[in-house]
């Protein structure tokens, strides 16, 4: 599998061989919390289960991993969800913010048990002193939005849609793609429209932008909604004509990919967020200091790996 | 001097003249009693010097001033509706004050200053309640009279207008209701009183204007006429006010068979129909008469007994059978459960024979149509065409096409609850004569509910009645009144 | 009273008047005018296409949904039901290999069960509808998730694509189907007594009941036809995407219930045209293809697009504000 995995930060390597059990032989759980139950969450998960397998086996005590997601993307949900956890006393619980601010108050009572948290999926905000494991959206969204430039020569209109402004990640990759196309004088950028993260929206949207625009050359996302874009693209008979670069590995948008109405799209690395965040975590209960920050890198997905990773997601 | 004056006042409604050139005044210190048939035009005239409808023509003028110019002069006329429009679900002093700003409570409200402000008010009215309980605790009657109380808080009205003030008063409550008029009289303040019992008007108001078809057509100082007189002006014609309108066709026949029949509100109820009968239920408000009528058609539970229709064993708790094997009834709250309000005369009466009318293409709108003529013109209804959205018919018409709706459905057994509630007199002499004929010539059974002493003995040929839910008695209709009096208040 | 007060003596404009919908059908069409005129691109006949591939799917829901509003009640988990109806086709197709359209017949009748669900927890267990529905969305949508674990079905049979991307000549597909629903529902509404019993609950249930009416059957199959309908709209949408997705008709409810209103149908129940729920549907479709076309602003689409739809919902009302000041200042002067 090509996968071109930027900026990884090797600490998982030294770590897992060096500290091995001169403590206690107790069992360990790791706590999960993402924002709400949602499949790339799942992965997540999958990835965290994975490491805590090895830690067991390596430290020969058991290792559990307490996966807890809010029904809903709600920042009072969530904040019972982490206290609930804080109560049974893990050993560590990894945090994907709804809202940092309005969960703050609750991570610095947790911090206060003794509790180490960090968070994943997420920047750590100023001052929190949180260390944050995940990718760089902005890395992730200039990446795509090279590629589009590359393909179309570096000249051409190009339409941007907005994923759920209030969202950290689409505000993110949204002013990294501008930033991004800013360095090509020949390219035109236009407002794709906004979606508020919703496929259907995302079709509607586009499908008047590219009524508008019958000289479109090029489309760029900011969230999961891509196969919206593709449907109003493949309505409009335009597939192949306007060329769209979108983002994650949802596995519609990669079944756009391989039919070829999506040029590429790019994926963070959901399993290796999960690893990580519970490495940091067993770190920082041991005492350890750990990093301010672990990027767990993107992977670039085109034609040439399309199958591997529809075999990947389809799992 | 006349504190409201009205001249010429002319309404229209399409293909109806509700008002033509009503000229009309009140003066201070004086009641003054409105009286008409419904759909004389009393409540579009109540509309139009109220500021509610604006007259296609003519004048209102309050204190010498042209009120369709000034709306705020209407303030001056403090108007208290027929129907009960408090707020259930708050207290008896904020339903008193609100909106505070006019009864004098400025900014920030508080709860014991209203609580204390209400108290004199309540004990002027004799409402017997206190200010902190809800409005839908209260009984109807209080209710009433805490309504007249709110119209006249803020104390700078010069006229007050009373749409059937009495309908929902007991007797005492009635006498109270009077010396409060009378008290309010003087203060030099004008009153206006709408009434249908004749009774009332001759004992409380000074002078009477009679309304029909929209037009005055008598005025007087009620001191040199008399009740015959009063509606012999608004019926044109002579009303026997001692006709009885009872069936003379009852047969041997038992119809409806009700056997220790028990429920919600009433207890081992038993009771025969025969065919071609008029049967009465007398009681109080509240003695189970509706509920126990309305748990045959299946509306209410029944908890045990039988009922037998025309030799046939009656399914309990199902009105779609009820109606469709002849048990159909006809409710006391027309405008809830009676009406469909905005649909047209045509759909409210097709509506309960749509089995009739309608084949696997549709329902036949010739069909439909000519049942509702049929309707409007076997009942008198008075309408200019089927079409007329039914909430805009006087209550008299309305309840006569309810009648027509329920004849569609060839009954066996019809239940008239308080059929001529807020109906005027001359059109409940038409009632009671179709309650006779439908009787005598269809070959039914009628059960009437009624309140009104003096129409359940006019129009039954037997009385039951009923006291917190049993049958406390069983009355030929020349029973002396006082006896059936005594059984419906739980004596003798 | 107000309609009373306005009446005029002119047959054809009170028939015009009595039928709530002229006005926003004028708004309809005035918004066309509008769009045709500032943007080029607005009849272009894809454009055309696509803004009524839209428009009939919150139409269609809307002219089920409108059959509730006429009996006071409203269904919040159309949108729901639509996404489990179109994971439940996927599912059959793709992982059980059925034959498609035995696949889409089942999830019809799933739709239909669904509806009638509602139906009858609302009306055995005496529930309001809008907080029984707030709940059962939550259940169908719940269903959803652990079906899915919110991943999209892939691989749906290119067969039944047409159903949802196709065209029957200029006119697509979608459009055929909501203008079929819609003429049934107008046959119901109009032909049957199912119709008059519906107008007549939503005037007042009580009456109804006395009438003999059997209320609550009357409610249960809305409510099993309002889901029928949401199932029809899920699994055409699969066929639109190409994949079945459990975050489709997330903005159903909502805009089913905005269109009936805008289109004249009265909350309160007994007053209204399904009509009306086409008419509503096609002008939030039309506002949001303008906003689009027209290059507003992303941020200030919703405020923009919420801003025209309450105009269009006040345009009944002002004209009649207009029209009574009118005849007040005639009267006075």
């Amino acid at each position: 599998m090509k996968k071109r995995l930027l900026a990884l930060v090797a600490v998982a390597a030294t770590m897992i061989g060096g500290a091995v059990s001169a403590q206690a032989a107790e069992d360990m759980t790791f706590v999960i919390v993402p924002k709400c139950v949602h499949a790339w969450f799942d992965e997540v998960n999958k990835g965290a289960v994975k490491q805590a397998e090895t830690l067991s086996e390596q430290l020969g005590v058991e290792v559990k991993i307490d996966y807890r997601a809010p029904q809903n993307a709600d920042v009072v949900e969530q904040n019972s969800t982490l206290e609930q956890a804080a109560a049974t006393h893990p050993d560590g619980i990894a945090l994907d913010p709804v809202d940092y601010e309005g969960s703050k108050a609750v991570i610095e009572e947790i911090q206060a048990q003794g509790i180490p948290v960090i968070l994943f999926d997420a920047p750590s905000p100023e001052g929190s002193g949180l260390t944050s494991v995940g990718n760089d959206f902005s890395e992730q969204a200039k990446l795509a939005a090279d590629k589009l430039a590359e393909i179309l020569g570096g000249k051409g209109k190009v339409a941007v849609m907005q994923g759920f402004p209030s969202a950290p990640n689409h505000a993110e990759r949204y002013e990294a793609h501008l930033a991004a196309l800013a360095e090509y004088p020949d390219i035109e950028v236009i407002e794709g429209g906004i979606d508020n993260d919703n496929v259907e929206t995302a079709q509607q949207q586009a499908a008047a932008v590219l009524a508008a625009n019958p000289d479109l050359a090029g489309y760029l996302n900011c969230d999961a909604c891509g196969s919206g874009v593709a449907a109003a693209i493949e309505e409009a008979g335009k597939a192949g004509q306007v060329k769209f670069v979108s983002m994650d590995n949802l596995i519609e948008i990669l079944d756009y990919v391989k039919s070829g109405t999506i040029t590429a799209t790019s994926s963070t690395i959901p399993q290796m967020q999960g690893s990580m965040a519970v490495l940091m975590m067993w770190q920082a209960s041991l005492g350890v200091e750990i990093p301010a920050k672990v990027d767990t890198g993107i992977a670039y997905i085109d034609e040439t790996n399309i199958d591997e990773w529809i075999a990947l997601v389809s799992e | 001097m006349k504190v409201l004056e009205a001249t010429g006042i002319t309404k229209l409604f399409p293909g109806v003249v509700a008002l033509d050139s009503v000229d009309i005044s009140f003066e201070p210190g004086q009641i003054h009693a409105i009286i008409g048939e419904n759909g004389a035009g009393k409540s579009t005239l109540i509309k139009c010097l109220t500021g509610v409808y604006v007259p296609e023509e003519g004048s209102v003028e309050i204190n010498g001033q042209d009120a369709l110019k000034n709306k705020e002069l209407f303030d001056k006329i403090a108007y208290v509706p027929q129907e009960i429009d408090l707020f259930g679900y708050m207290s008896v002093a904020e339903n008193l004050f609100i909106p505070y700003e006019k009864s004098g409570f400025k900014g920030m409200v508080n709860q014991k200053a209203l609580e204390e402000a209400a108290r004199p008010l309540l004990a002027k009215f004799q409402i017997p309640v206190e200010p902190d309980e809800l409005v839908k605790d209260i009984s109807v009657s209080s209710q009433q009279l805490l309504q007249i109380a709110r119209a006249t808080v803020h104390e700078d009205y010069e006229v007050l207008m009373l749409d059937e003030p009495t309908t929902s008063l007991t007797t005492k409550d009635t006498q109270i209701l009077f010396d409060i008029v009378r008290q309010i009289k003087s203060q030099n303040k004008a009153v206006v009183f709408i009434s249908h019992k004749l009774e009332e008007i001759f004992a409380l108001s000074d002078v009477i204007t009679v309304f029909r078809n929209g037009k005055k057509v008598a005025y007087s100082e009620i001191g040199q006429v008399d009740i015959p007189w009063v509606i012999r002006q608004m019926t044109g014609r002579e009303v026997d006010q001692n006709q009885v309108f009872c069936s003379e066709k009852v047969t041997d026949e038992v119809l409806m068979e009700v056997n220790d029949l028990t429920g919600e509100r009433f207890t081992d109820v038993s009771f025969q129909l025969k065919r071609g009968e008029i049967l009465g239920f007398s009681g109080l408000v509240g003695a189970g008469r509706s509920e126990l009528m309305q748990a045959i058609l299946g509306y209410l539970p029944v908890y045990k007994g039988t009922v037998r229709i025309d030799g046939e064993n009656w399914k309990l708790g199902d009105p779609t059978f009820s109606v469709k094997h002849g048990y159909i009834y006809l409710p006391e709250e027309r405008k809830k459960q009676g009406i469909l309000p905005v649909l047209s005369i045509r759909e409210n009466i097709s509506v309960a024979v749509l089995d009739r009318l309608a084949s696997a293409t549709g329902i036949s709108r010739k069909k439909e149509d000519e049942l509702a003529q049929n309707v409007i013109d076997t009942y008198d209804v008075k309408t200019p065409d089927a079409e007329k959205e039914i909430q805009f018919l006087s209550g008299g018409n309305q309840q006569k096409v309810i009648i027509g709706r329920a004849m569609t459905c060839e009954p066996k057994v019809l239940v008239f609850d308080e059929p001529t509630k807020g109906i005027d007199v001359g059109t409940k002499a038409e009632i009671y004569r179709l309650m006779k004929e439908l009787a005598e010539q269809k070959g039914i059974g009628i059960i009437l509910i009624s309140s009104e002493m003096d129409e359940i003995r006019k129009c039954s040929n037997r009385i039951i009645a009923l006291y917190d839910g049993r049958k406390v008695g069983e009355f030929p209709a020349t029973a002396d009144k006082e006896e059936i009096l005594s059984a419906i208040i739980g004596v003798g | 009273m107000n309609n009373e007060k306005s009446r005029s003596s002119n047959p054809i404009i009170n028939a015009l008047r009595k039928s709530n919908m002229t006005a926003i059908g004028a708004v309809l069409v005035v918004m066309i005018l509008i769009a045709s005129v500032t943007s080029p691109y607005f009849l272009d006949i894809y454009n055309l296409q696509s803004v009524i591939r839209d428009l009939a799917f919150v139409g269609m829901i809307g002219v089920a949904q409108s059959l509730l509003l006429l009996i006071g009640e409203l269904d919040l988990s159309v949108g729901k039901i639509a996404s489990l109806c179109g994971i439940l086709s996927g599912m059959m197709m793709v992982y059980y290999h059925w034959n498609p359209w035995l696949a889409l017949l089942v999830s019809l009748i799933c739709g239909l069960i669904f509806g009638a669900i509602n139906g009858l927890i609302i009306t055995r267990l005496r529930l309001n509808s809008m907080v029984a529905t707030i709940g059962m969305q939550g259940v169908y949508g719940g269903i959803n998730l652990v079906l899915t674990k919110g991943k999209a079905i892939t691989g749906i049979p290119e067969e039944i694509y047409f159903l949802g991307k196709g065209n029957v000549g200029p006119i697509p597909a979608p459009f055929i189907f909501c203008i079929a629903v819609l003429i049934i529902v107008l046959f119901i509404v109009k032909k049957t007594k199912t119709g008059r019993y519906i107008y007549a609950i939503g005037n007042s249930r009580e009456a109804a009941r006395i009438l003999g009416i059997n209320v609550d059957k009357i409610r249960v199959l809305i409510y099993s036809l309002v889901g029928l309908i949401s199932a029809l709209a899920g699994i055409l949408y699969v066929a639109r995407l190409g994949s079945s997705q459990s975050a489709i008709g997330e903005n159903w409810p909502m805009n089913s219930i905005a269109s009936s209103v805008i289109g004249g149908v009265a909350l309160t129940g007994g007053i209204g045209n399904p009509a009306g729920a086409l008419i509503g549907a096609a002008i939030i479709s039309i506002i949001q293809n303008m906003i689009v076309l027209l290059g507003v602003n992303v941020y200030w689409q919703s405020a923009v697009s919420g801003f025209v739809v309450v105009i269009a919902i006040s345009f009944g009302s002002i004209s009649e504000i207009l029209r009574e000041r009118k005849a007040r200042k005639v009267k006075v002067g």
